[in-house]
């Protein structure tokens, strides 16, 4: 329920991507050289013959061995499939052979969650992290191209956490994905064990953390989620950059976050990111508990020495009239020379209104339907009539017949 | 007479590739279709399919699916713009469900080395999924059964890592 920290950190280094492509364009894809048949059942040493294209060879050894009705495949694509398996799955196949154990020992797909590791709802803490251990301490450390922890338990120790991401981060993994979820909304950490960066990054203020430590950690990082159940300090302006960050993805959840937390700030990731074309802003609160720019001087904050020239899409969910919040979006309408699209949802993203008339709305909370219209009014009043004509806006609010569902 | 055969050109002006199967089947198709495997692309690009592409690897029937899937899959590479045949993407998926539902071993392995050989990687893809699908949820005693997986462990080895993996055994 408490979705209490989500870190999603998708880490693709493009020029190492490209080279691989460009490398392997004209090899064959699983870097074989040969076609392997053999009969028995027995997965045959490869005779890696170089194919040449121009010189096809007339022997008719390929179509002998075809006759024989045993095929196998070579523990290249064996190793492939068992990456396209479940993990539980491609962790008993490695007790079918010597083969299948190898790949094992490599398996690039990284998954640890209750259901990936067997474990009921009652599973504790122990149990969870002991088989985490266990499969890391086995794998061999190369290979890995996918970390994925989801955790659903308390845990009350965040030192394994640390060990853990210290396996994963490797100049080889593509995609990192760390979800904390507990049952209480208040989560401790006692993360004295823990080493200072993460621990306080996992515990709080993981924008801050993003925006001051990623640049020097993934430097070419194309496309970043970042997600924070706590953020009590705004996020800084610094001259370190992520110069190949194309998508962002920020979101807050706010019944931990600052009262005081700065929207605006968020600017100091579009003057960190000049190639950055997608952004989306996610705002998960029961209510608005920010200053409303209603209930303050009209004057907004501007920062006209910033320009974002790539910026092409640009969404906000959980739209609300928070004065901070106005002033980063008509930052952002005034100063992204690119901008396409600004789509602004006042409903949280979760109440996507059927257009089928004979069903229900999804049901919002009283919170969203109380701030709704004070949301469309501060676009109306404040942000509407600075949008250039080629910017295509798009609101989202509740319509209606929707109603409160719950609170 | 083939290299005649291979230089004809169809109505849209597309160049035809012969290809040649292990037990001596001709197959003729275009150059966009032929594309789709990288192995081929590049012999294009090289200059060496004058006289028909023999592919000593591959047998008749196996090709047959294969040039099927490439016919089939040709609108896919809209790259060079040439779409002799637009295959809407519903049609794709039920043909592309039918091909591997319907194979069981060898044929599959055989279509899996095939794809491999010739560098077709959504085929490879494909193929490559329906094993690890047809692999899932079985005791590895099924998957060597299924798959003709030789155990080259010792006893006293397998049950080393069967205990090692014991959480991937326990429901």
């Amino acid at each position: 329920m408490a979705l209490l920290a989500l870190n999603r950190l998708i880490s693709i280094r493009r020029e190492r991507r490209r080279r691989r492509n460009k490398a392997r364009s004209k090899r064959f894809p699983l870097g074989l050289s040969a076609l392997h048949l053999s009969e028995g059942g027995s997965i045959t040493k490869s005779v890696r013959r170089k194919y040449s294209p121009c010189q096809q060879d007339d022997d008719s050894q390929g179509g002998k061995m075809m006759t024989n009705s045993g095929v196998t495949l070579p523990e290249d694509i064996w190793s492939y499939i068992l990456s396209l398996m479940p993990m539980r799955d491609a962790a008993r196949a490695a007790s079918l052979s010597r083969a299948f154990l190898r790949s094992w020992r490599c398996h690039p797909n990284l998954t640890f969650n209750e259901d990936a590791l067997g474990l009921n709802d009652n599973a504790c803490e122990t149990d969870f992290t002991s088989k985490v251990d266990h499969i890391l301490k086995n794998h061999s450390g190369i290979g890995v191209k996918r970390f994925k922890l989801s955790v659903h338990c308390k845990l009350d120790n965040c030192d394994y956490i640390d060990s853990w991401l210290q396996f994963a981060i490797t100049p080889g993994i593509e995609e990192i994905t760390v979800m904390l979820s507990g049952n209480k909304p208040q989560f401790n950490f006692p993360c004295s064990l823990f080493s200072d960066k993460i621990a306080y990054s996992i515990r709080s203020n993981i924008i801050c953390y993003a925006r001051s430590d990623l640049p020097s950690i993934v430097p070419n990082v194309e496309t970043l989620a970042v997600a924070s159940h706590c953020e009590m300090v705004d996020t800084p302006m610094l001259p370190t950059k992520l110069l190949y960050l194309k998508h962002l993805t920020i979101s807050l959840f706010a019944w931990t976050f600052s009262r005081a937390y700065d929207y605006f700030s968020l600017v100091s990731f579009f003057d960190a990111s000049p190639l950055l074309e997608v952004f989306v802003l996610d705002i998960y609160q029961e209510s608005m508990e920010h200053e409303s720019i209603f209930e303050s001087s009209s004057h907004l904050r501007q920062m006209p020495e910033y320009h974002h020239e790539h910026l092409k899409s640009v969404t906000i969910s959980g739209f609300c009239s928070a004065k901070r919040l106005v002033e980063l979006t008509c930052h952002i309408v005034e100063n992204t020379t690119s901008l396409e699209r600004l789509e602004l949802d006042t409903t949280h993203g979760n109440a996507r209104c059927s257009e089928d008339s004979s069903d229900e709305c999804f049901p919002v909370s009283q919170g969203v339907l109380t701030e709704s219209p004070r949301a469309v009014l501060a676009i109306r009043g404040y942000i509407e009539g600075k949008i250039p004509t080629n910017v295509k806006l798009n609101v989202l609010e509740p319509c209606s017949r929707c109603h409160a569902g719950g609170g | 007479m083939a290299a005649a055969a291979a230089e004809a050109t169809i109505d849209g002006g597309g160049k035809m590739i012969i290809l040649i199967s292990a037990d001596g089947k001709r197959f003729e198709v275009t150059e966009a279709v032929a594309s789709q495997s990288q192995l081929i692309s590049n012999m294009i690009e090289d200059d060496c399919t004058e006289n028909g592409v023999r592919l000593p690897n591959v047998d008749g029937d196996i090709l047959t699916m294969v040039v099927d899937y490439c016919n089939m899959h040709a609108g896919d590479a809209a790259a060079d713009g040439d779409t002799t045949k637009a295959s809407s993407t519903e049609e794709l998926k039920k043909f592309d469900a039918e091909l591997v539902q319907a194979l069981e071993n060898p044929v599959l392995f055989k279509l899996i080395l095939a794809a491999n050989f010739l560098n077709i990687k959504s085929l490879l893809d494909m193929t490559c999924q329906r094993v690890a699908d047809m692999m899932s949820g079985k005791t590895p005693e099924q998957m060597r059964e299924t798959f003709s997986i030789e155990n080259d462990f010792t006893p006293e080895e397998e049950a080393a890592i069967r205990q090692e993996n014991a959480w991937a055994f326990d429901d």
